[in-house]
């Protein structure tokens, strides 16, 4: 099975590589014209490619219908970037090119009750505020100091931890995916290490493309979805865009020759290096799952943190309650669950991964917040800082065709490299500025690696996931403030 | 010696040369760090020692930089250059020495750059041709 892959277009958005070979099932990819030609045209010229990768996942034993990719698909480490893969939980096998090395690395989106008049007349200062209040940028350390056995649990615990400090109110963990703590979790399977470069991690942002945004509705797509969501046209809105920081890039980084020599051991079929994995079921698998659901209830705790400092900074700015902010949800794109699903159907189990993809489950589902029962759960879908996000429901055929998941992001279009030769940090920040949207960052170097044109269409995208019925559009965003680490 | 950066839609590849696998490391080591932080070392900054093991040359290269990145993490420093003393073999594999040199972050405000979450086993390799070694791999950003 070499040479380039042949995909074949199955209707307007959808697109089939057929099962051929060593693949167990057949790859599907959701993508208009444009990014299917994106995808082809980038795979003579790059060694690592997106479609090889959905490809690669089709081997991989216990895989259930399909390799999926999501419309911001992208190429990633063995698993693509947008990729879905659920894998029989007694057949399959879990990988850590599924999850990543910013495990549970996630959106969160949080009402502020102000609307973007309010907002525009005091951008500036609450520009300044968030900035000076959510440490963010390479080498920062939060204000949170653990040791270790408060790590360990904060690992059990997950955002209930960070709440038990008085960062939080009680409300927030109904509204955060697995109310912000997975069972599982296991810190006797996380490194010393780990748990040491998380003593002074936690409520910090990051770098990268991690960011703080405040925006405002824009465009209502879905009225009844929206009054779920508590979203009204000019509404403004807190996201805050990051993950299980050190901790959890030291999983990564612990478990990914564990799970080499465990490949080797189980005679997996690795057909990118990066692509290593162990049956669910063996003491290497279960393991690593345990490890990875402290670094998913990491990431919770400290979306969870630094949730609450941006709403303090709100708070402050505006003299408003920070009960008044409110959570609209919290919802992970780099994880691997367990989940039941009707395949065939039948119910099974699966370790559903989503790799760059988000969890989007239906109307009806129990594991969603009750007040949005009825509409299905909000989908958060990162634009870029100088266009738009979106938020997205997730509908009963995206529980049918992609295990309940759609996209995460808009998906990079340039590599970083590429970026930096197009753009500088400063034109960015004053071309934004110029449009009204004010960028407070810790490097201008990233902000010119994150400028807006290295990026995919990120209304392309989501439109390519509603014109296939997986999710809807609910809200559009547009930003005002970016914080940038 | 030298060192350049491959594209990589979302992260970095690297791709690193030296007449030794020691220089052909640490010059890897530069080029992630250069993701890191522009310029040279900061004053004040300290040396730490960096100690890896692996069963590969390959692996070798993944272990190294990742624990850069652990110690700069731990100490709370950001590095700015790196020595590779020794690659040896062992009776399992191979071991490397380094010695890598950092300053606090408020030392280099204004020179950092991305923050690398960790080396990969994506487009990894470690070779040798004509006497001199080459070392790719991709990091995530």
């Amino acid at each position: 099975m070499s040479g380039p892959v042949e995909v074949r277009q199955v209707s307007e958005y959808v697109w089939e590589i057929p099962k051929t070979g060593p693949m167990l099932v057949p790859g599907r990819i959701y993508a208009d014209r444009a990014i299917m030609d994106q995808l082809l045209a980038e795979q003579p010229k790059a060694e690592w490619n997106a479609l090889l990768q959905v490809r690669n996942v089709a081997c991989l034993p216990g895989i259930c219908r399909f390799s999926l990719a999501m419309a911001d698909i992208h190429p990633g480490y063995g698993f693509p970037i947008g990729g879905v893969g659920a894998f029989d939980a007694g057949e399959g096998i879990v990988t850590v090119a599924g999850v990543g090395f910013d495990c549970n690395c996630g959106v969160r989106a949080m009402r502020t009750g102000l609307s973007r008049r309010e907002v525009e007349a005091r951008k500036a200062e609450l520009a300044e505020a968030l900035f000076r209040g959510v440490p963010a940028g390479l080498g920062s350390e939060g204000d949170i100091r653990l040791n270790r056995r408060e790590v360990e649990d904060l690992l059990r615990t997950g955002a209930r931890f960070v709440l038990r400090r008085g960062l939080g109110i009680e409300e927030d963990l109904e509204y955060i995916e697995e109310n912000g703590c997975i069972a599982g979790a296991e810190p006797a399977n996380v490194s010393e290490k780990a748990k040491q470069r998380q003593f002074r991690q936690v409520g910090t942002l990051g770098s990268g493309n991690h960011y703080i945004e405040v925006q405002y509705v824009d465009e209502i797509h879905d009225g009844e979805a929206a009054r779920a969501y508590g979203l009204a046209l000019d509404a403004v809105l807190v996201a805050v865009h990051t993950g299980s920081r050190a901790l959890g890039h030291q999983i990564g980084t612990d478990y990914l020759p564990k799970l080499k020599r465990a490949s080797e051991r189980y005679r997996l079929p690795v057909r990118e290096r990066e692509l290593v994995g162990a049956p669910i079921g063996s003491p290497e698998g279960r393991e690593y799952i345990s490890a990875m659901c402290c670094g998913i209830n990491c990431a919770f705790a400290n979306r969870q943190a630094i949730g609450h400092l941006a709403r303090r900074c709100v708070s402050g700015v505006f003299g408003i309650p920070p009960e008044s902010v409110r959570l609209l949800y919290d919802v992970g794109h780099n994880t691997a669950k367990f989940e039941r699903h009707r395949v065939d159907g039948a119910e099974r189990l699966l370790l559903v991964h989503r790799k760059g993809a988000t969890r989007a489950f239906g109307p009806g589902s129990p594991d969603i917040p009750a007040a949005y029962r009825d509409v299905g759960q909000p989908v958060l879908v990162g634009g870029t800082m100088g266009t738009c996000s979106y938020i997205l429901r997730g509908t009963p055929a995206g529980m049918e065709e992609t295990f309940g998941s759609a996209v995460h992001g808009a998906g990079r279009l340039k590599s970083r490299t590429q970026a930096l030769r197009e753009y500088r940090g400063e034109r960015v920040v004053a071309e934004l500025r110029a449009r009204g949207i004010l960028v407070r960052s810790h490097s201008l170097r990233g902000t010119a690696e994150e400028a807006p044109g290295a990026y995919k269409d990120v209304t392309a995208v989501v439109d390519v996931m509603e014109g296939a019925g997986v999710s809807r559009k609910v809200a559009r965003l547009r930003p005002m403030i970016c914080v940038k680490g | 010696m030298t060192y350049r950066y491959l594209d990589h839609t979302a992260d970095a590849g690297i791709e690193a040369t030296g007449a030794t696998p020691e220089e052909a490391f640490a010059e890897a080591a530069r080029a992630m760090i250069g993701l890191m932080v522009r310029g040279g070392d900061a004053p004040g900054g300290g040396e730490v020692g960096i100690e890896a093991a692996a069963p590969s040359l390959e692996e070798l290269l993944v272990e190294f930089l990742n624990e850069l990145l652990a110690q700069q993490g731990l100490r709370g420093l950001v590095f700015t250059g790196c020595r590779v003393r020794e690659i040896a073999r062992t009776a399992d594999g191979w071991r490397l020495s380094a010695a890598a040199r950092g300053a606090s972050p408020a030392a280099l405000d204004g020179r950092l750059g991305q923050e690398v979450k960790a080396a990969s086993y994506l487009g990894l390799s470690v070779g040798e041709r004509e006497g001199a070694w080459t070392v790719r791999c991709v990091v995530d950003l």
